[in-house]
């Protein structure tokens, strides 16, 4: 009972931590499941989201509001430009498109630190939400469980729009092949445009949202977007229960590994990568544990 | 217009880079002051790490975004081995290298399992944790604040400390030259049809009897050994180690350098690096404290207008799930 | 002396009406480094192959292909030829059912290991590596079968390339040796693929439609080059062309929609009336004419 009792505001924190992960990979998973694009941008997109969110907000719920809102548009015009970016770029594979956004997510870093400092931005809670409540004998911040909550009902909407809408299912139809929804007369700029405008805006809402969990820093592009890529590498790409157990792994990993050991806490996120990447293979296409074996063998 | 046919010739397309580069590193030290020699000692380190991505990145289809963790790996090895007293530059060297190439033995085994883009997104993830274990790992490597005032090294032992900068540079030019001749001399073997051949028809290289998983494996490690090497160099010249020789743009410096030099040609990826630290200083002047920005853009950049550069980095073939053939 | 004892143990796992056939064979061929030990050479049963979805490629098939003979897979686009030679390759897993390989399951074994263990092919779009020359594709192919250490030496890399002539001689492509590979014509690169498969040293040859878009030349070199393979080589060719098949294989197997129609001899086979409607009848003087083209 003692250590359910230490660490259980740890635990929940950890849920929290992983709600707002998943949150912030959806948008990542979404463009590289769908579009192939891997965003290596998508951190400094959530790092926009949190410095705008914490740039207006003064404490009142209107302002969290806007916050929101200016988040959110920021992310989506920050997608727009990606779109534009990488569009030229299609036909010459992947790889230069992952490039591209190398070298946008070094330019948006600089530019982040320029207009905002190197100092940590706290975002300004809403009164009502910025004292503490008490859960089975634990003081736990109201904003942390406002944010779980808030963060379910969103990771639900996500799952409810990519299951069984018809947006969705045209989503899902273009993960499996894209030539298909060029065939069913959607430009494929469109489709291109579209998913950047759509991961951008999840990113900045993200970013908007978890500020006061992952605020605004020189740091949170890094984090954010090596977090998002574990809980994306370990939740099978394209999955999205997968993804959300991913996410509230690492999350617990993040809060409650650290608060037991902190030391520990980026090994095992190491060792939990290996072994989803390995463990997978297995399971998956048996050539490449083959091919090792042939060659043990010789 | 076109280029004559000797001006492409091989002797000319290496030899001339090649010697003008060496007359350079040679004679430029005796017109640059202390910052300028240190610079290019930094170059140098860097332009070994990119050699070691266009191992992987060029030669075997492995374009990978995480290779300043093994840097970091051999890095931190030669300041811990400093802090304990052991200050040989060629036992730091070979230390380094070994612990590397250990360090890309254990993660290639994790890496090499993916693809694509997700080979990208792999590496990448794991040379971030690698930054964020060494910032955790206080006891060894000083936290996120690093090491610092590491000793200068001897570079045999009995031999006097390297004091200045233009000792360490002699030492880490010393040092490049004959690790790079190493490399191009194994590339130019068999090895280098080998990894090529795996690069362009992996599954070809498997019906023939090719256990290519495990060459690439090799070649990861190789990489990342020399990736090592190129850490402890720097760890000479800047004798301070922390987390960020490990950063996002030193893998981001390092892959653009490759892009330039051209994949699969070690030379160029030396040239490549030396021209954006060359630049990122040129440029700092008027802009100081946006070395990042100017990366950034210079990476934009290139991918526009370089597209046949870009184009010599590539990704394995994707796995055949089956399908009717 | 290791392949004695290894030529024993494969004897004991034989069944026994396979034996004293498979100690005929070993007994003719005892002098070769490739000494056959069983009457069966591949030996597949029940194999079935559904792909992601649901076609099913090849339904329960059980085959047979005896040692050192030429064996011919025909049948209409679509009746898992080639997935059967995938399959037999190690290229794909099947779904159901067992590959053996000279009294071994093989089943489960990598085409790595496959390769290794003798099994070679070609492929209907031969692949070889363009940057490089006819002759450093023949070393590559050769190279994980050969006994020579220190491959990577640039020494020992040439005097295996050197090893490698007779089989630049067996393919009939001796004068583009120092040419690269990305400059031969069709024909070319289809005889160099099969010098590469060659190169393996195989017991078992699979030849994925090595007619393909030949011209006549091309296929009287192929003619040639066939005729001049080892005795003790076991061939599986993959054909549409019937004329090719009746040149040169000792019995014919004919597929129709994943599923084994008749086996035979050539004869046989074109007098068999199933084959004629399901196969020549319709469309076995088309493959002809469209192999021209193509």
């Amino acid at each position: 009972m003692g250590a359910i009792n230490t660490h259980f505001v740890p635990a929940l924190d950890g849920v929290a931590y992983g709600l707002l992960l998943f949150v912030a990979a959806a948008g990542l998973t979404l463009l590289f499941g769908i579009g192939g694009v891997l965003n290596i941008a998508h951190g400094t997109l959530f790092a926009l989201g949190g410095y705008l969110a914490a740039s207006v907000s003064d404490g009142s719920w209107s302002s969290a509001f806007l916050g929101l809102a200016v988040a959110t548009v920021g992310g989506t015009l920050g997608g727009g430009l990606l779109a534009a970016g990488t569009l030229p770029l299609a036909d010459r594979g992947h790889l230069p498109q992952a490039l591209l956004t190398f070298g946008l997510s070094l330019v948006g870093a600089d530019v982040l630190t320029t207009v905002y400092g190197t100092d940590e931005h706290p975002v300004v809670i809403p009164k009502s939400v910025n004292g503490t409540v008490q859960i089975f004998g634990h003081v736990y911040p109201t904003y942390r469980l406002m944010f779980i909550v808030v963060a379910s009902v969103l990771a639900l909407a996500g799952t409810y729009v990519l299951g069984r809408t018809r947006a969705g299912a045209l989503l899902r139809a273009a993960a499996d092949d894209r030539e298909m929804v060029g065939a069913m007369g959607y430009a494929p700029w469109r489709v291109h445009a579209a998913l950047c405008g759509a991961a951008g805006a999840l990113a900045g809402l993200a970013g908007g949202l978890g500020a006061p969990i992952i605020g605004p820093g020189p740091d949170t592009a890094d984090k954010v977007l090596m977090l998002s890529m574990v809980v994306i590498v370990l939740g099978r790409p394209g999955s999205v229960l997968g993804a959300f157990g991913a996410a509230i792994a690492v999350g617990e990993i993040e809060t409650l590994g650290v608060s037991i050991s902190s030391n520990w806490a980026p090994y095992l996120l190491f060792g939990l990568m290996a072994v989803a990447l390995v463990v997978r293979t297995f399971r998956g296409s048996s050539a490449v544990g083959a091919g090792a074996a042939a060659g043990a063998h010789a | 217009m076109r280029i004559p046919a000797v001006l492409l010739s091989r002797p000319v397309r290496i030899g001339v880079p090649g010697a003008v580069l060496a007359v350079f590193l040679l004679i430029a030290p005796s017109s640059f002051d202390g910052y300028g020699i240190s610079l290019m000692s930094k170059a140098l380190a860097l332009g070994v790490l990119a050699v070691s991505v266009s191992i992987l990145a060029g030669y075997s289809g492995l374009p990978t975004m995480g290779q300043a963790a093994p840097f970091l790996v051999g890095a931190y090895t030669a300041g811990v081995m400093s802090t304990h007293g052991h200050t040989v530059g060629v036992l730091q060297l070979l230390c380094g290298t070994l612990v590397a190439a250990a360090f890309a033995a254990a993660t290639g085994l994790v890496a090499i399992r993916t693809r694509g883009v997700a080979f990208l997104m792999t590496t990448l993830a794991l040379g971030e944790l690698t930054v964020t274990a060494a910032g955790e790992w206080r006891s060894l490597t000083g936290g996120t604040d690093g090491m610092y005032g590491i000793t200068p090294i001897q570079p045999l032992p009995g031999m006097a400390a390297l004091s200045s900068d233009r000792s360490i540079y002699w030492f880490v030019l010393t040092a490049t030259a004959i690790v790079i001749a190493v490399v191009w001399w194994v590339l130019r073997s068999p090895v280098g049809k080998l990894l090529l051949a795996c690069r362009d028809h992996e599954a070809r290289m498997r019906s023939a009897g090719h256990p290519v998983t495990r060459y690439q494996w090799l070649a990861y490690v190789a990489a990342g050994a020399l990736a090592g090497f190129g850490g402890v160099l720097m760890c000479t010249v800047n004798a301070y180690v922390s987390p960020d020789d490990g950063s996002f743009s030193n893998s981001a410096l390092v892959l653009l350098a490759v892009v330039l030099g051209g994949a699969t040609s070690p030379l160029g990826a030396l040239l490549g690096a030396g021209l954006i630290v060359a630049t990122q200083d040129w440029l700092s002047g008027p802009f100081p404290g946006h070395g990042p920005l100017l990366l950034g853009l210079m990476f934009i950049v290139a991918v526009y207008a370089l597209p046949d550069g870009v184009a010599g980095i590539r990704f394995r073939a994707p796995k055949r799930r089956g399908g009717p053939a | 002396m290791t392949d004695v004892s290894s030529v024993s143990a494969n004897m004991s796992s034989l069944p026994a009406n396979a034996s004293s056939a498979s100690a005929n064979m070993s007994s003719v061929s005892a002098s070769a480094n490739t000494s056959s030990v069983s009457a069966n050479m591949i030996e597949v049963s029940g194999l079935t192959k559904a792909f992601s979805g649901g076609t099913l490629a090849v339904g329960g098939l059980d085959l047979t292909f005896e040692a050192g003979r030429r064996h011919a897979v025909i049948g209409p686009n679509g009746a898992g030829k080639t997935t059967l030679l995938n399959l037999i390759a190690g290229e794909l897993r099947p779904t159901a059912g067992r590959i053996r390989y000279n009294g071994r399951d093989v089943t489960r074994t990598s085409r790595v290991k496959r390769s290794r263990l003798g099994i070679a092919r070609t492929f209907q779009q031969p692949t070889v590596w363009s940057t490089l020359s006819v002759a450093d594709n023949i070393a590559l192919a050769a190279w994980p079968h050969s006994k020579v250490r220190g491959k990577w030496r640039r020494g020992r890399y040439r005097s295996l390339s050197e090893s490698c002539e007779r089989y630049l001689e067996t393919a009939g492509i001796t004068a583009l040796a120092s040419r690269p590979a990305g400059a031969l014509a069709h024909g070319e690169r289809r005889m160099l693929d099969i010098g590469m498969a060659l190169a393996a040293d195989p017991r078992v040859l699979l030849l994925d439609e090595p007619a393909a878009g030949l011209t006549d030349q091309g296929v009287e070199r192929l003619l040639t080059a066939m005729r001049a393979l080892p005795e003790e080589v076991t061939v599986v060719v993959v054909e549409h062309d019937f004329a090719f098949v009746a040149a040169i294989a000792d019995t014919v197997t004919v597929l129709q929609d994943g599923k084994l129609l008749a086996t035979g001899t050539p004869t046989e086979i074109a007098a068999d009336a199933a084959v004629r409607t399901a196969y020549l009848g319709e469309s076995g003087a088309v493959p002809d004419a469209v192999e021209e083209v193509v």
